[in-house]
């Protein structure tokens, strides 16, 4: 999980310099917004990994589960 | 290398060799097992009734772009249903390229997980996959387009070559006789197709970066007799060696096939030849599917620059990929289930609907 966020934050602070120096600020508002929504499925995925699958969940809620 | 238009874009003709690059990784691994179940031993025949609609959808794409050439489908969408609407259809565009995405990334892994390296944590192949993409998405559509050109030539040698080593292992009885009772199951077949050639109309949400669309139908046809050959040449050597009974039941049937290759009594194991051909083509709908949803993500929030936005891409991919599904099973589940569906209906009706609209009011 640790590694996870550092990359996250390595990437954010490369990208964020490039795009602050070409001024683009509705594109770095969207990206901020993506990083931190990757950033909240990170923790909810990481805080636990054994929880039902995306699959899972798809199939109980279209009634196809178990 | 065919002389371009406009220097920054493809042509159609590398868009039509990235699509059936893009197409064959899973329809080695999803065809035969569908058809082989679906037609039993007459499935071998299944891409000669998926070629049908498949046509049809070259026609409607030459149809959606007849009027501008320089569009892509996004533009088209937002034009036709309007601001509101066409956003709501691309954000689900959107959703639905990005579970793909993370889908592709796990079967990747699970592909060497079930094959030669069973003991390897799966985090070691979704970072080297996700790392080699980001930095091919990263080069530009150009960049990939033109390996994939190049690699593609190679992939189909091996591929026919591996084809005919196969043959003394192909059993007639496994595929014949056919009767008129095997009609009505092959056209049931169609589905699961359909669900994966649907991924060329996906490829006209970055139709601003293929040059020479009026070409379309030339090409498009062309690629669809391609994949008709290659496609049955796939079943043959799969149903015809072991039986439609044995590969509805084995998690990767072309894989098999290709183990019981034996040259002379000599050479043996040659799987890993297409095991790295494999590599190649899982990279290639990999970094089809990150630049697809960074083409969608551009238009739906009208950006000038959308390559920043791969690293988040990147990064939900990896996640999404363990997150995805607990076992193969499930995997498998939701190819059936969802997956070969909402394809049809993302990559046929959708399209299809926008032509019907568009040609209502008067805007295509």
């Amino acid at each position: 999980m640790i590694y996870f966020f550092l990359v996250l934050a390595g990437l954010t602070v490369m990208d964020l310099i490039q795009m602050i120096t070409k001024k683009q600020k509705r594109e770095i508002a969207v990206y901020l917004a993506f990083m931190l929504l990757v950033g909240l499925f990170g923790i909810f995925y990481y805080s636990d990994p054994e929880r039902t699958s995306f699959t899972g969940l798809l199939f109980s809620f279209i009634g196809l589960g178990e | 290398m065919e002389v371009l238009a406009s220097t920054d874009k493809i042509s159609i003709r590398q868009a039509v060799i990235l699509f059936i690059t893009v197409q064959s990784s899973p329809v080695i691994r999803i065809i035969p097992k569908y058809v082989a179940k679906t037609a039993g031993r007459a499935g071998w025949l299944a891409p000669l009734f998926s070629v049908l609609p498949f046509i049809c959808l070259v026609y409607l794409m030459h149809l959606l772009f007849k009027k501008q050439w320089d569009a892509n489908l996004s533009d088209l969408y937002l034009k036709v249903f309007g601001k509101f609407a066409g956003k709501l259809v691309l954000s689900f565009y959107l959703i639905w390229t990005m579970i793909l995405l993370g889908f592709y990334v796990r079967y990747f892994a699970e592909r060497f997980l079930s094959t030669l390296l069973p003991n390897t944590l799966p985090t070691f192949f979704y970072i080297t996959i996700l790392a080699t993409v980001f930095y091919a998405v990263r080069g530009g559509l150009i960049n990939i387009a033109r390996t994939v050109e190049f690699l593609f030539y190679l992939f189909t040698v091996v591929f026919v070559t591996l084809f005919v080593f196969s043959i003394p292992n192909i059993q007639f009885i496994n595929l014949f006789p056919i009767t008129p009772f095997d009609f009505l199951p092959l056209v049931r077949t169609i589905e699961s197709v359909l669900g994966i050639w649907g991924y060329f109309a996906l490829m006209f949400f970055f139709g601003d970066k293929i040059n020479n669309k009026e070409h379309i139908r030339r090409f498009g046809l062309q690629g669809a007799l391609f994949l008709v050959i290659t496609n049955v040449m796939l079943l043959i050597q799969t149903i015809g060696i072991y039986g439609h009974t044995v590969i509805q039941r084995i998690p990767l049937p072309y894989f098999v096939s290709i183990k019981a290759i034996s040259l002379l009594e000599t050479i043996e194991r040659i799987e890993s030849v297409a095991l790295a051909f494999w590599v190649f083509i899982d990279f290639t709908i990999i970094s089809f599917f990150l630049y697809l949803v960074v083409s969608i993500m551009k238009s739906l929030f009208q950006l000038s620059d959308a390559k920043s936005l791969t690293s988040p891409l990147v990064l939900f991919a990896f996640i999404f990929a363990f997150y995805s599904a607990g076992d193969r099973l499930e995997l498998q589940q939701f190819t059936d289930f969802i997956g070969l569906p909402v394809n049809i209906f993302v990559c046929f009706i959708m399209p299809a609907v926008l032509l019907a609209v568009g040609k209502i009011r008067k805007l295509l």
